[in-house]
């Protein structure tokens, strides 16, 4: 007689812990090409139970989730963003440390979305600088557009009410709200599944009051996003644990213990690491609303320059619509009369993260004047400036001193001088604080960068001021760029494809009695 | 399979035996949803045929350990009712004698399980079903039509192998 292994029938079962919520089971895209890669979701190493580890290694990959038709991409998501993505999936305290321009925010954003959605999460806070707010905002759109996203702003009572908003599953907040609000969110008041700190060396300081509040909001998981988790010494990552996990790190470890002990906690890629399959140069467009400030002033000018070329009638030229584009044009780099501006804000926030990881921008404006203010106001980064009001003679040295000075970060640049016959490979970032008229001078100016020679790929900001003339300017390069790259895909960009009297006449909707304002056909 | 699945949602299970050498065989069944989420997770303890089961299975013995005494165990304890069973050894396509869904077999280097298996395709997958479920052809390739031809069949009998070395590390 045989025993047969009754073993066999002792069985380990393991079940769904949260049905999905949404999407609901629709299909998938039959249409739409298959996954090719296999990024999995890895257990982190502080997850120790084995029902919790298992269902991390039996979650498919994230090309698999990603393929689903309700969670369509708007790009293709580069491997290392995919890592990224499957790093911060599993963690409850996770630093992301990528270098400036690999795209932390879209990370974060489609992590975020990927918890949403299989119900893992359902209250997020994301707390960021405030000139950020509105680019988090965006790039949620372009994400995650699905996923309603309240930013908290306005009025005390405003600010109550948005807070108390239960249909909002991601809240965007600076940090100069939360300090406002710590009796809305600090102290345990309120419970978030997941908290994210965008520029998260803004609370390495132990003792301040941002980090306080932050450490104080009640929460499942933490997250850190941060160029530079470490800026002057290894206490600033300890600073940020406090956040992330509190107590387990502590200050005067030495770097060798802090790197065993947030090996796992932290996933840091420079571009030099990763880009190198990939286009060299990366693009940022930063669109960004005026200031109140700059909006009234903006709409003042705009108003009275619309009525003042209406009274010339068919006397109207080129030129007077040129005035008045490049009066706004102005006013969109600086509210002429208080000096506010938010691409300053913004411009500062991002040098802040270039200078602290010791790399070197080039600024680049039409305007001499505008140049002039950036360099009172920037001269903390170690600022050089380079227009035409720059002798000849003394050109030469102040490339030098860029290259060689580690306290010199910026340079400050017009597009005339600027824009040929300098090597700045060693700029990693390109600003570009105000358009020129013509793409192809814009990519000249860019070059100074990104070169044969380079020391990285070169990120490039652009900045446009939303509802504006800029706005409108940069769709008709954006347009006139399509077309280039679609026709000339293998030529070297033509100098010509600036604005035409029709572009800048087209940028108002401007009437004459008897309708509509003809455009002249002739340059 | 105490309970049937709702129609108009249709599951799909994976059943991956893996050989531990003198640890003997864990099985691992995996269920999984049109997105290739997973609802349910079983797998075995580990299995061992003693002397007198080689001898008295002599070459079935796989056929006997992986698709009966194995596969047969972990889909009697699964919840939910799949559409459609996917294998990739040949000997798990047994268990087709001891449930009532269709086993297709996934290809691999292994090639045509059986002369007399009915090939399918999906994607750039071949697949092989018994002859016993050759007259249930067109509602198998109804159902295999719900899967997006860019499923990666083999990728979920990966995520059933680390799950199982994950229990044998914890074990």
């Amino acid at each position: 007689m045989f025993q047969f292994p009754e073993h066999a029938a002792s069985v380990f079962s393991t079940t769904a812990k949260a049905e999905p919520s949404q999407p609901p089971v629709t299909g998938v895209n039959t249409d739409s090409a298959p996954p090719t890669g296999s990024t999995r979701i890895a257990p982190p190493s502080d997850v120790i139970k084995l029902d919790d580890r298992l269902y991390y290694l039996l979650q498919p990959p994230l090309e698999t989730l990603l393929h689903g038709e309700t969670l369509r991409m708007p790009f293709c998501p580069f491997p290392y963003q995919l890592s990224g993505i499957s790093f911060l999936y599993p963690r409850h305290a996770a630093i992301l440390a990528d270098e400036m321009g690999l795209g932390k925010t879209m990370q974060a954003i489609t992590t975020i979305r990927l918890l949403l959605h299989s119900g893992n999460v359902r209250e997020v806070l994301l707390i960021c600088p405030k000139p950020l707010v509105t680019n988090w905002q965006r790039e949620f759109k372009q994400w995650a557009p699905e996923i309603p996203v309240c930013i908290i702003e306005g009025d005390q009572r405003r600010r109550r009410w948005q807070w108390e908003l239960t249909d909002m599953p991601v809240k965007i907040s600076n940090y100069e709200t939360i300090l406002r609000d710590r009796a809305e969110v600090g102290d345990g008041r309120r419970a978030f599944d997941l908290v994210v700190l965008d520029e998260a060396q803004r609370i390495k300081n132990a003792s301040s009051t941002s980090h306080e509040v932050v450490c104080s909001i009640a929460r499942t998981r933490s997250w850190a996003l941060t160029g530079t988790p470490v800026e002057n010494t290894p206490d600033d990552l300890v600073g940020i644990f406090r956040f992330l996990v509190a107590g387990y790190l502590s200050t005067g470890m030495t770097p060798r213990k802090l790197r065993e002990a947030t090996r796992d906690y932290i996933i840091r890629r420079t571009k030099d690491q990763v880009l190198t399959e990939m286009p060299p140069k990366l693009y940022r467009d930063a669109l960004l609303p005026l200031t109140p400030e700059q909006q009234y002033a903006y709409h003042l000018a705009e108003k009275e320059g619309v009525v003042n070329l209406q009274g010339l009638g068919e006397s109207i030229t080129i030129q007077h619509v040129f005035e008045l584009v490049l009066r706004l044009k102005q006013i969109c780099n600086f509210d002429p009369n208080t000096g506010r501006s938010a691409k300053y804000d913004r411009l500062e926030a991002d040098l802040e993260e270039v200078a602290a990881s010791g790399k070197k921008a080039i600024v680049f404006s039409q305007w001499v004047n505008t140049l002039d203010e950036l360099k009172q106001r920037l001269a903390r980064f170690g600022v050089v400036e380079y227009h035409g009001r720059i002798p000849s003679r003394k050109r030469d040295g102040i490339i030098e001193k860029l290259r060689n000075d580690p306290d010199t970060h910026v340079i400050l640049m017009s597009y005339g001088a600027g824009s040929v016959g300098l090597n700045l490979q060693f700029c990693e970032y390109v600003f570009l604080y105000d358009r020129w008229w013509n793409p192809a001078i814009e990519d000249q100016a860019i070059n100074r960068a990104h070169r044969i020679g380079a020391a990285g790929p070169v990120t490039v900001t652009r900045f446009v001021m939303a509802n504006t003339i800029e706005e409108r300017i940069d769709q008709i390069l954006t347009q006139k760029r399509e077309l280039f790259e679609t026709i000339l895909a293998d030529s070297h960009m033509p100098s010509s494809g600036g604005l035409s009297q029709a572009d800048i006449f087209g940028l108002f909707d401007l009437h004459v009695p008897g309708g509509k304002l003809k455009i002249p056909d002739a340059a | 399979m105490s309970t049937s699945q709702s129609e108009s949602v249709p599951l799909f299970g994976f059943v991956r035996i893996s050989d531990l050498g003198n640890s003997g065989l864990i099985g691992g069944y995996l269920l999984l949803n049109l997105l290739g989420r997973p609802l349910e997770f079983h797998c075995t303890e580990p299995v061992k045929p003693n002397r007198a089961q080689q001898i008295l299975y002599g070459t079935v013995l796989d056929a006997y350990l992986y698709g009966e005494q194995i596969a047969q165990t972990l889909v009697a304890h699964s919840r939910l009712q799949p559409a459609l069973i996917f294998a990739d050894q040949p000997a798990v396509l047994s268990l087709r004698s001891h449930c009532d869904v269709p086993v297709l077999m996934v290809d691999t280097n292994a090639g045509r399980p059986d002369d007399d298996a009915v090939e399918l395709a999906l994607g750039a997958h071949k697949l092989w079903i018994s002859p016993v479920d050759a007259e249930q052809e067109v509602s198998i390739r109804e159902s295999l039509s719900l899967l997006s031809a860019g499923w990666n069949l083999h990728e979920p009998f990966q995520r059933i192998e680390d799950a199982v070395a994950e229990l044998q590390k914890a074990a």
